[in-house]
């Protein structure tokens, strides 16, 4: 599929790697939507005829629907949903020396909304509009390497591998429409929310481990996004872009 | 109807000759809601025709279907 004028959809696409995805896809000609729970995000972005702005809690099933109906009315349909909006969160299961001793159960639940819970919601509103009006597309999921199982991330680890297991349910599914689903899983990335979420030595520790000996950078993702997106026969599969880290 | 009974038969896996009007959506295991939809763009794709959403939602047996397809064709 041609990138140039189709709708995307980017959640969290208004900082961080979601930004940047944003901007390539801008410069690649589609017609981008970027939906973003922050307001100041969002008005941070500089303008332009083919971005559209949305301030959407996506873990709302209402707000998700008021959303997918503006986006109907601007750019009347949508061809791509790139599931990228998450939360990165560390917590081992058990931790001795906290007054909870247990993994907190609210941050579980905080994690799986936003990063298992979200996706699925709006892929299915999404694809109901894609088959009802005989529209081709591709669902993009961003895992994670962590999605084979990270230590100290139970949460994140379980929603990462939950979007890989669903993004192969859709293959099958959706492929018969014309709809394809793919994941692209990042390594450890050189970006605010990993060096705000993981400790330096543990950075520093998986920068060594990849053999690459390197972090992964935003464009690394955009590249595979693009790739994602234009070859029609990739479907059902993780792209594993991490340097060749192998947790 | 030749062309729409081999696009039945194809999407259901069922022989020609087990393509009657009589079946519906409870009659053959096949036909769930995803093979409705694949059905659906089938024989769009096939007529070169567009359903309406009322339509998709009606055609649930052979008959119907027949009917509607013979109607946007005719």
């Amino acid at each position: 599929m041609e990138i140039r004028e189709k709708v995307v959809i980017v959640t969290g696409g208004a900082s961080g790697l979601g930004e940047h995805i944003t901007r390539e896809l801008l410069e690649s000609g589609a017609r981008v939507v970027v939906l973003d729970n922050s307001k100041e995000s969002l008005d941070l972005m500089e303008e332009n005829e083919n971005l559209l702005k949305l301030n959407c809690d996506i873990t709302n099933e209402s707000e998700l629907k008021t959303a997918l109906e503006q986006i109907v009315s601007h750019f009347k349909s949508i061809h791509v949903l790139i599931n990228n909006a998450g939360i990165l969160y560390s917590e081992p299961l058990i931790n001795i020396m906290s007054k909870e001793k247990r993994h907190s159960v609210d941050l579980w639940q905080k994690v799986i909304d936003l990063n298992l819970t979200a996706p699925f919601l709006l892929a299915s509103h999404v694809v109901e509009h894609m088959v009802m009006n005989r529209t081709k597309g591709v669902i993009i999921n961003i895992s994670s390497i962590s999605s084979n199982g990270n230590i100290g991330q139970t949460a994140y680890s379980a929603a990462k591998a939950g979007l890989i297991a669903m993004t192969k349910v859709w293959s099958k599914e959706l492929g018969r429409f014309g709809i394809r689903s793919v994941a692209v899983s990042p390594g450890f990335m050189d970006t605010g929310s990993t060096h705000a979420a993981i400790s330096e030595s543990i950075v520093d520790e998986m920068r060594n481990k990849t053999p690459l000996r390197q972090l992964g950078k935003s464009e690394n993702i955009s590249t595979a996004i693009k790739f994602a997106i234009e070859n029609d026969y990739f479907n059902g599969k993780v792209l594993e872009v991490d340097g060749g880290l192998v947790l | 109807m030749d062309k729409l009974n081999k696009i039945l038969s194809d999407v259901f896996r069922l022989k020609p000759e087990e393509i009657n009007d009589f079946l519906t959506m409870q009659d053959v295991d096949r036909w769930d809601s995803l093979t409705h939809m694949d059905l659906i763009t089938s024989i769009e794709e096939g007529f070169d025709i567009q359903f309406t959403m009322e339509e998709i939602m009606a055609m649930q047996d052979i008959k119907t279907i027949k009917s509607v397809v013979l109607e946007k064709t005719s």
